[in-house]
This record gives C-alpha cells, sequence and structure tokens, in this order.
C-alpha cells in the first residue's frame, strides 16, 4: 500500500464568522451561562421538574382553565430540584435562544422568525422531543 | 509526535471567546488549554488522514453488512428504527459529518477507539478556535490537520441540492447545553454561508400536529422538512414522539441520516474487526466477552463522554466510569496502546466531513477514559 501526496490542509480563506455565532457570543458575553439558564418553579418558586412547566403550557394552550402553575424562571440563585429561586426573573433574558431560534411558546406564531413553509393548521402539541436527555443527566450529547 | 509546554496568550479567555468558544471552562476547570500544544510532522499527519478515510470507508461497508445480515439487535438498534434505517440507507441520504477517536503515538498505526458518527462535538474549537490560535502563534506560514470549516461549506450544497428547491433547514438541540448550542448555531452558519436558508429550534419546542397529517413543526407552525439535529437518534426514538418518526420519515430529511444509528452503536467495532481482522487501524473487539484478552474495555453498546467505560488489567477490572448507559448490552474491546505525553493521555479526534478526511481536534485526558470534561490542546504540524 503505498502512500504518495501531502495533505497540506490549509487554508485557502479566511473563516469569516457567522452572524448567528457572533449574534450569540454578544448576548452571552459578561453574562454568566447559569444567568441565562431556566428552570420550571411552582408557584412558591421550588424548582421542579421541566416536565411540569411543559406540560402547564400545552394545558394552558389546549384550552385548560385557570393560570398557570408551574413557571420558567431565567437567571438568579436557585438550581437544583427543591431550591427557592431568587434574584432572577420570569422572563426571558432579552436574546434567549433567539440568536438561535427557538424558545418556548404558549400560542403557536408567537416568537420564532417566519419559515419558508405556511402553517397548515390543527392542533399542535409540543415537548415530546427532548427528554432522553434528561434520563441521560440533562445537558448535552457531549462525546 | 511531541507535545509542547508554551505560554497561553495574553487574554485566551476572552480571544477564544470572541470566536465562539463560550464554554473554554468546565466544572473540572479549564477545556481550552493552549498552555500546550502538539507538534507533528506531516508524514504523521498523512498518516492520520489516510486512517480516516480508509476507516470511513470500511465502516460504510460494515453498515451494508449490518443491513443486509440483520444485525440491528446484536448492535442495540430499536426495533422501531430498522425499517426506516433500510429506507435511509437504500435512498442513499447523505451525511455531513462524522469524527473517529484514534489512540496515537506518531509511531505505529492509529488505532480506531469508536466513531462517533451521529453527534461528534468538539467541532468548532477543532475547526476555528484552533486555527485562530495557530495563526496569532505562529503566523501565517504554519499549518494544521484542518479543513473542516471548507468542506463543511462545501457538503451542504451537495446535501442541499437533493432536497425540495427553496426549503428551509432546521437545526435542533437541547437547550441546556452550551456546547450543544454553540456547535448548532456554528454549524447553522456554515449552511447559511453556503446559501441555505436556516434556523434554529429547540428540540423541546419542536412540535407535533396530527391534523390535518402527522408532521413536525416550528414555533409558527411551518412544518419541518429538512433538519439537522444534534441529539442522537436512540434518543428521539425513545421520546415521547419518536413513535411519529416512522409516519413522518417519507416527508423529512434527517441530518445526520437515521443509519448513522448503526455506525454510532459500538457494536459496530465488532462487526468491523470481524470484517477486517488484524486491520491496523482496528482494535480486537468483540460481542460475546473478551476472548481471552487480558488487556481490554468493556464499552456500552449506545453511549457517550466515555460513560459506563470498565477498563480491565490482566483479566481483573481495573476501573470503571459512572453513567446511565449500559441497557442495551456491551462489546469488549482490546485496550489501545494510548500514549502518555507528561501525564496526559492524548485522543486524536479525526473529522471526516461529506465522507473524506477534514481535519482533527485533540483532546487529552489524565485518565485513558476521555470523558466531556477532557481538554481539548490546539496542534500544528511542520
Amino acid at each position: 500500500m503505498t502512500r504518495k501526496r501531502r495533505r497540506k490542509i490549509r487554508k485557502s480563506h479566511e473563516i469569516v464568522l457567522g452572524v448567528a455565532l457572533l449574534s450569540l457570543v454578544a448576548t452571552m458575553t459578561g453574562c454568566d451561562d447559569s444567568a441565562h439558564r431556566r428552570r420550571c418553579v411552582d408557584k412558591t418558586g421550588k424548582v421542579v421538574t421541566e416536565e411540569k412547566c411543559v406540560e402547564d403550557e400545552a394545558r394552558r394552550h389546549y384550552g385548560g382553565v385557570g393560570p398557570g402553575i408551574f413557571f420558567w424562571y431565567y437567571g438568579g440563585g436557585g438550581y437544583g430540584p427543591g431550591s427557592v429561586v431568587s434574584g432572577g426573573s420570569y422572563t426571558a433574558p432579552r436574546g434567549y435562544g433567539s440568536s438561535g431560534g427557538g424558545r418556548f411558546s404558549t400560542s403557536p406564531g408567537a416568537g420564532a422568525s417566519g419559515g419558508s413553509g405556511s402553517s397548515v393548521g390543527g392542533s399542535v402539541s409540543r415537548g415530546g422531543f427532548g427528554g432522553s436527555s434528561g434520563a441521560h443527566g440533562g445537558g448535552g450529547i457531549g462525546g | 509526535m511531541k507535545r509542547m509546554k508554551i505560554q497561553p496568550r495574553e487574554n485566551w479567555q476572552t480571544k477564544v471567546e470572541a470566536s465562539g468558544l463560550l464554554y473554554h471552562h468546565n466544572p473540572d476547570g479549564v477545556y481550552w488549554n493552549e498552555s500546550a500544544y502538539y507538534l507533528f510532522n506531516s508524514q504523521q499527519i498523512d498518516v492520520l488522514y489516510d486512517a480516516a478515510n480508509d476507516l470511513h470507508q470500511l465502516a460504510v461497508k460494515a453498515v451494508q453488512h449490518v443491513i443486509d445480515n440483520n444485525l440491528f439487535t446484536q448492535l442495540g438498534v430499536p426495533e422501531e428504527a430498522i425499517p426506516i434505517i433500510r429506507k435511509s440507507w437504500t435512498k442513499k441520504d447523505p451525511t455531513l459529518y462524522g469524527r473517529f477517536d484514534f489512540a496515537y503515538d506518531g509511531v505505529n498505526p492509529p488505532r480506531m477507539l469508536e466513531y462517533n458518527a451521529d453527534t461528534p462535538t468538539a467541532l468548532l474549537e477543532a475547526s476555528v478556535i484552533q486555527w485562530f490560535w495557530l495563526q496569532e502563534v505562529f503566523g501565517a506560514g504554519s499549518d494544521q490537520f484542518n479543513s473542516i470549516h471548507e468542506k463543511l461549506l462545501e457538503s451542504w450544497p451537495k446535501i442541499f441540492r437533493r432536497w425540495e428547491e427553496g426549503s428551509k433547514l432546521y437545526l435542533t438541540c437541547v437547550a441546556d447545553s452550551m456546547e450543544d448550542l454553540v456547535t448548532t448555531t456554528y454549524l447553522m452558519d456554515t449552511a447559511i454561508e453556503a446559501g441555505i436558508k436556516a434556523e434554529l429550534i429547540f428540540i423541546g419546542d419542536i412540535g407535533l400536529g396530527i391534523e390535518p397529517f402527522t408532521r413536525f413543526t416550528t414555533l409558527d407552525d411551518i412544518t419541518i422538512e429538512n433538519l439537522f439535529k444534534l441529539y442522537p437518534w436512540e434518543w428521539l426514538l425513545a421520546d415521547k414522539y419518536g413513535q411519529y418518526l416512522i409516519q413522518t420519515f417519507d416527508k423529512m430529511n434527517w441530518i445526520e441520516p437515521i443509519w448513522k444509528l448503526i455506525l454510532s452503536s459500538k457494536g459496530i467495532l465488532p462487526v468491523l474487526w470481524e470484517l477486517n481482522p488484524g486491520h491496523p487501524n482496528l482494535l480486537e473487539a468483540y460481542f460475546d466477552g473478551p476472548r481471552g484478552m487480558k488487556e481490554f474495555v468493556r464499552k456500552p453498546l449506545l453511549s457517550r463522554e466515555g460513560s459506563n467505560v470498565t477498563v480491565y488489567h490482566e483479566g481483573k477490572e481495573g476501573f470503571h466510569t459512572s453513567g446511565t448507559y449500559g441497557e442495551e448490552g456491551y462489546i469488549y474491546q482490546a485496550l489501545a496502546p494510548i500514549p502518555c505525553f507528561d501525564g496526559n493521555y492524548p485522543i486524536a479526534g479525526c473529522w471526516v466531513i461529506g465522507g473524506a478526511s477534514a481535519g482533527m481536534g485533540i483532546r487529552e485526558s489524565q485518565t485513558i477514559v476521555t470523558n466531556n470534561l477532557s481538554q481539548f490542546v490546539p496542534h500544528r504540524f511542520e
């Protein structure tokens, strides 16, 4: 097996970083990652599983009566299950997830920038993907 | 191959952050480590380049073998995935990327530890961050095994021309991992630079519509036709919406394609060994036990981040890593001769983009098992 040629691997042109990544950097630089990390809390501010917020959103979205009983909380302190949050906000910080697009929404059409297609109508549920991440300790996929 | 100590740049944190590496530290300390780098000669880079190309070809043949011989269960592939894997393979659904992890000492042939074929990360640091580091520290005349960015730009249009004209690419990841968000955002930027309309949606925000037809949707209820997911196929299948993957499969294009699930299973390692016994870039590996090997590791079929790996010395359990994997079973692989440099064990992560060898990122650990806390160390060659 003869191996001939050399691999000059680089580089015909400069790397130009994209707008989305630079926007993400701008949003996050100077902020602790945790300042943007959300968690689900109950009415007393106690951290509960994210699934409760997802289910609560779905309930309200599909016409469930009464106010929400679980809420997303952003920034501040208190992250572990059962701990009580403080110093943060029930409103997502500006740019939360937006440089990368999505965020949780209780109403279809809220938020995300337009796609190339159009809505076909009919009811839509959310939150059915992502659960396995939590089952493996949450966070990203690493590797 | 040498490990060279070097003074980190002034304000290196700010510099790497500005280029997108917002996770230069992890809970264990520094993740991006520029207090050292690995130096190669060009022959060594050629060896790595060829190994990644050759092994990708062998891996593709191994997928065919698995499909032809119905070995899905042995690889831990969920039963419900089998028909759509077959479809995806028959359609020749294209792949964007993957990363081989090699044990390499610069002298002996690189040995494949595994193929991160479905959800490889450590991409931005390999593609962009270490290149910027090289330019600043060693100047324009220096070289690095790295055409990852260029090959991404080349690959997206080849993939997209198979899809419906004018359709949009959505990219998804979990919302609570900065690394995944950065990686996905970087890939989105490369798609946009390649001329593709693209938008990111967190995986938990993907909607499911049943009427008038089953579909996955954006927050605007736009039907998703093309989806890049930095989220393992086996997790998608296990999630609540997993049952709808089959119904929607014919109307969607996925990156990575679901046939990559075969390659991301560690079960591909014994298959490769069976098909190519004695191959210099492979390690002996078996499904049913160590078969007389005294120095070996037991790995879960489906796992990530070096979790649930047990190392055996002299046939006895040495140490193991914790985790939540292993339910589907294990494989047994000969212990790789990972070199040690100043107490550090480097793994060469060689990228395959669009089916071709594209570059390398090195991660080093203080043990022989690389995990998600292992440090990324840049490299160059001369």
